[in-house]
């Protein structure tokens, strides 16, 4: 024993720090936060007031409200406006949106307007189509384009609900078969039968101008990173803060510089549905196979060939992907557009979500719903697809189905109309309504579960989260520093300490540093309930195939759930106030603490559980010793999800009402043009959290992964 | 045909400045101990035209980036590479592309085909991205499919075809401007064993065929022994021996070369010449056997005789070959030192 040790070279301290784990590794890191909090409880005297409560700073809420002013009514440089330069800009979209709604819905006349903007159009639009189709689907979307601008000039009645059912049953048809199909006929079906045909066109209609154009910009962005890494250098960390900024902050500044609108509602999600892409885009480049592109160069392509012919086409599931996420973020921005007077389904929701009305809320809701999960279906299903050799042995018409099915339903369709204008338009009393139903139940909630949910909301209230708030604001932000850069230092290095250090110094002299820890108290608290539900349900989950892919169904669903909707049942059960928040939370932000815990337990190695059973452990055991000390690094992932998750929706609670933090200054700032500058610094302080939170996980799971030895 | 001289390829911080400093020569665990990465170390070969140079080795011995300096693929940290008379480092980005376009192929361990892409089209790309028509692509790919056996199969993906039928299509786009270089780079590694039989065979008919000056990268000796004139082994980035197989398995160079050939069936490789002695005393009327036949061709008849048999090269004899020495020489006694010293 003795001669080893003398043999082993001897060990630096950093070494032996960096072995330890468990619960000293803990204490070790709690250590110096312990050390502050003794002092600051025990002699307060010792510990100036300045290192546990900074003074009311203001100034950068100041500054960004300044800044927003002079770039608002100020000449930059003497030159232009701001403001109008973004007027003018979000001023082009209003062609495509309008043409967009007047052929699904509106119906169009002729109106002129000048050429150059209808063939900037169609060029665009055959451009996306060249990108992610060929040249099929490029002469496809240009004469689509062509189409509409003949439509405008000339003027014709809005697509036909008859014919757009079709359409959406005959793409279900070609892209994923018969079940892809009446998933979507049932779908928009849903949309003409409740009655909420007219609001889902509009958001369609946005739809169908926001997403082409995020493809678009998303994907020059991740092609420019991928090509140069100066680029990407200043991408990432920009889309990092872009993506965790929450929804709403991207609404302040819109609404000072666009004005309230569709455009503005529109800009937001461009926004907004930017990033994902531009990521997509630059993984998929930057996946293609190097033998791949080796085969180009010694085939002899320039690199305009390499790009065009090689880099692109290779890396096309990986748009697809992008375009999935782009329509996804469209539908997730539907309701919080109509914040900025957006139309769509999002503003008849919000306005009956507002007055209680929960039936009817609830039907649009649904109608969101089942056109994220028809769009979402469909994209991926286009996704997925790959290329099959064409049997020359089968007639023209046997080879084209679907094409001919497609102009079937158009042709049909118009003749229908002709027939009865209820072709054109579903009448009113064909529609049906359910609210009448779900205002009943809400009633009956109110009525007979009054005392125990409220008995329960109260105890909630007074028992575990205000005293916890108070834990929280009470925490000297000093200590938290310390604490956070101690976690950092063990998982990064002095890099990253120095990385979350700034963090939460930038919390504490933000000016918003309770309002901080007000926001994250409740999303830790819901970080809890998240990991205990969420946790052993995967477990649960992982445990056979079956089980498996009927919560994988689940989850997918629930992942396509527009934020906003999370908070209708919750409010039928307990109306406002933190615990409407933390359970709309809870719902959210399970999903990844679910997926997460399924994906690390099902990723371990069978072998390696074999082994293990072979050493005699039992089922629990296996469990306990092998496949979660596994599967941790990937549940801690999960974890920092559920944080990202749940400060998204924390602040969109904020909606709701009743509790206070960074979401309420969000919310404020929407109402009073003088405060958005407050609400932005505050979203910055949201995007600030997760970024904390996310650097210490990733860097902890990435060390612990490389430990373990998995991927 | 192809000839590179002391071409390293070094990675880690400012590699020239490293090699400079060590006047381009550096020991290996000089470049070691300054932590750069030794991928190719002071290679030096000459691929003449015709014939079929197999580097071998194993994996991270850099016998890929080596290929890839002769193609350019990789810039190698220092060296000269010549192309047909052409200096290949000091081509312009337009010349390269343009040899690559007309004098070179290559073919890839994991196929490298474009997904989205026919048989047909993957085939011709070579040909499309110099701007022939379509009607020339379009018999080019039919005569292509059928030397590499795809005829019908030309409008399928593919991830539609097995892996054999795979790397035809990786071979035939390797072939489609007719190059007068063909890099393969493991080609068959990634294939099932039976099928890598078939595809050597194929392999060598398409050569018989063809007349092409290759480079074909392998980990498997008896792959290499297979299909090469001839062998270079490399280790840890340097070529440690050049030569026919028979020359490594009867005078390797290190104990790591020694290794390789231990297992060899060595009567497939063994020539008459490098096992026969002195002609000494032979009767003459024992019968003769060539100098350059393999011993598994002659070895019926030196063990049926019971007097050594005479070796002759263009009319003359040159030795004798006796049972012992053929013995010896394949299922020697104490497996590498008796074989070896039988051969010797």
């Amino acid at each position: 024993m003795a001669a080893t040790v003398e043999s082993a070279p001897p060990e630096s301290l950093r070494e032996r720090i960096r072995r330890t784990r468990g619960w000293r590794m803990a204490l070790l890191l709690l250590s110096p936060y312990i050390v502050i909090q003794i002092i600051h409880q025990a002699a307060p005297g010792l510990f100036p007031d300045f290192l546990s409560k900074l003074g009311d700073f203001r100034f950068l809420p100041d500054w960004a409200n300044e800044a927003l002013l002079y770039l608002k009514d100020e000449e930059l440089l003497g030159l232009f406006n701001f403001k109008d330069v973004t007027r003018t800009v979000s001023g082009w979209l209003e062609y495509p949106l309008d043409l967009s709604e007047q052929l699904l819905i509106k119906g169009g006349e002729s109106f002129g307007i000048g050429p150059v903007p209808w063939v900037v159009f169609i060029v665009l639009f055959t451009a996306v189509g060249a990108m992610i189709g060929g040249w099929k689907l490029a002469v496809l979307a240009g004469a689509c384009s062509l189409y509409l601008t003949v439509f405008n000039t000339f003027g014709f009645g809005a697509v036909p609900w008859v014919v757009l059912v079709g359409l959406f049953i005959v793409v279900g048809a070609k892209l994923g078969g018969p079940w892809l199909a009446a998933l979507a006929g049932a779908c928009s079906l849903y949309l003409a039968v409740f009655d909420t045909w007219e609001d889902s066109m509009i958001t369609l209609s946005i739809v169908f101008v926001v997403a082409p154009l995020a493809a678009l910009f998303g994907w020059a962005a991740g092609l420019a990173a991928a090509k140069a890494r100066w680029f990407e250098a200043l991408l990432v960390p920009v889309l990092n803060v872009m993506q965790s900024m929450p929804h709403f902050s991207y609404l302040l500044p819109i609404s000072v510089f666009i004005g309230i609108g569709d455009e503005a509602g529109a800009i937001a999600t461009i926004m907004f549905a930017i990033p994902p892409m531009a990521r997509l885009t630059l993984l998929g480049l930057r996946s293609v196979p190097p033998e791949v592109r080796e085969a180009g160069l010694m085939s002899g392509c320039t690199k305009w060939q390499m790009l065009w012919r090689v880099e692109m086409p290779a890396a096309r599931p990986q748009f697809m992907v992008g375009i999935n996420q782009v329509l996804m973020q469209c539908f997730g921005m539907t309701v919080l557009a109509s914040f900025v007077g957006t139309r769509g389904l999002g503003l008849p929701l919000l306005n009956f979500l507002q007055s209680l009305k929960i039936g009817k809320a609830l039907e649009f809701g649904v109608a969101i719903v089942l056109m994220a999960i028809m769009l979402d279906r469909l994209s991926q299903a286009a996704g997925a697809r790959r290329p099959e050799h064409i049997d020359y042995s089968k007639s023209w018409l046997q080879r084209h189905p679907f094409w001919i099915a497609g102009a079937g339903v158009v042709v049909g369709g118009m003749v229908l109309t002709r027939i009865t204008e209820h072709a054109q338009v579903l009448p009113k009393d064909w529609t049906v309504s359910t609210a009448p139903f779900w205002e009943e139940i809400v009633d009956w909630v109110q009525l007979n579960l009054k005392s125990p949910l409220g008995y329960f909301r109260d105890f909630m209230i007074v028992e575990v989260l205000f005293p916890m708030r108070d834990g929280f604001q009470a925490l000297p932000w000093i200590g938290l520093l310390v604490l956070v850069a101690a976690v950092g230092w063990r998982f990064g290095g002095w890099r990253l300490a120095a990385i979350v250090a700034t963090f939460v110094a930038y919390l504490a002299f933000s000016g918003f540093w309770i309002e901080s820890m007000e926001t994250l108290y409740l999303v830790v608290a819901a970080l809890i309930v998240s990991v205990v539900i969420g946790v052993p349900i995967g477990i649960f989950a992982s445990t056979t195939d079956r089980r498996y892919a009927a919560v994988q169904v689940v989850l997918d669903t629930f992942q396509v759930l527009p934020s906003f909707i999370y908070l209708i049942p919750v409010v039928m059960l307990f109306r406002v106030g933190p615990v409407a928040a933390l359970t709309a939370i809870v719902i959210y932000a399970t999903v990844p603490a679910v997926r997460y815990t399924m994906l690390g337990l099902r990723n371990v190695p069978d072998d390696m559980i074999e082994a293990a059973e072979m050493s005699g452990c039992t089922r629990t055991q296996v469990l306990r010793k092998v496949k979660f000390p596994m599967a941790f690094p990937e549940i801690m992932l999960g974890m920092n999800q559920v944080l990202l998750f749940g400060l998204l929706l924390v602040i969109i609670s904020a909606f709701i009402g009743g509790i206070d933090g960074l979401g309420d200054d969000i919310l404020l700032a929407r109402t009073e043009q003088a405060l958005v500058g407050e609400g932005i610094v505050a979203g910055f302080n949201v995007a600030v959290i997760g970024l904390t939170a996310d650097q210490l996980i990733t860097n902890y799971a990435r060390q612990r992964k490389a430990q373990l030895g998995i991927d | 045909m192809i000839s590179c001289r002391d071409v390293w390829k070094l990675y880690g911080p400012d590699p020239e400045k490293f090699l400079q400093q060590h006047g381009g020569e550096p020991s290996i665990d000089a470049v070691k101990e300054s932590g750069y990465i030794p991928a190719v170390v002071s290679a030096s070969l000459d691929v003449m035209p015709g014939e079929i140079l197999v580097l071998m080795g194993l994996s991270g011995s850099g016998k890929s980036t080596l290929v890839r300096c002769l193609s350019r693929l990789i810039e190698p940290t220092s060296g000269s590479v010549h192309f047909g008379g052409v200096d290949l480092l000091a081509a312009s980005g337009k010349e390269l592309i343009n040899i690559r376009r007309h004098r070179m192929g290559m073919v890839f361990q994991h196929f490298a085909l474009f997904p989205h892409r026919t048989v047909a089209e993957n085939i011709v790309f070579p040909l499309e991205v110099q701007g022939v028509d379509s009607a020339t692509r379009q018999s080019r790919a039919d005569e292509i499919l059928t030397l590499v056996g795809l005829e019908g199969r030309g409008g399928y993906y593919p991830r539609e075809l097995s892996g054999g039928q795979q790397q035809r299509v990786g071979i035939g786009r390797s072939l489609a401007v007719e190059p007068d270089v063909w890099f393969l780079d493991e080609p068959f590694s990634a294939l099932d064993p039976l099928i890598r039989r078939e595809m050597q065979d194929e392999f060598l008919r398409l050569q018989s065929v063809l007349h092409k000056t290759i480079v074909f990268i392998t980990h498997d000796f008896s792959e290499a022994i297979r299909l090469a004139d001839r062998i270079a082994i490399l280790y840890e980035g340097q070529i440690v021996q050049i030569g026919r197989a028979e020359e490594l398995v009867t005078q390797p160079a290190t104990d790591y070369v020694r290794a390789f050939a231990r297992d060899v069936q060595r009567d497939r490789i063994l020539t008459a010449r490098s096992v026969m002695g002195d002609v000494g005393h032979a009767a003459a009327d024992a019968g003769t056997v060539d100098a350059g036949a393999v011993l598994r061709e002659i070895a019926p008849a030196v063990l049926a005789g019971t007097s050594p048999m005479l070796v002759v090269e263009d009319g003359a004899t040159v030795g004798s070959l006796t049972r012992d020495a053929v013995i010896d020489a394949v299922w020697g006694v104490s497996d590498s030192e008796g074989a070896d010293s039988g051969a010797r």
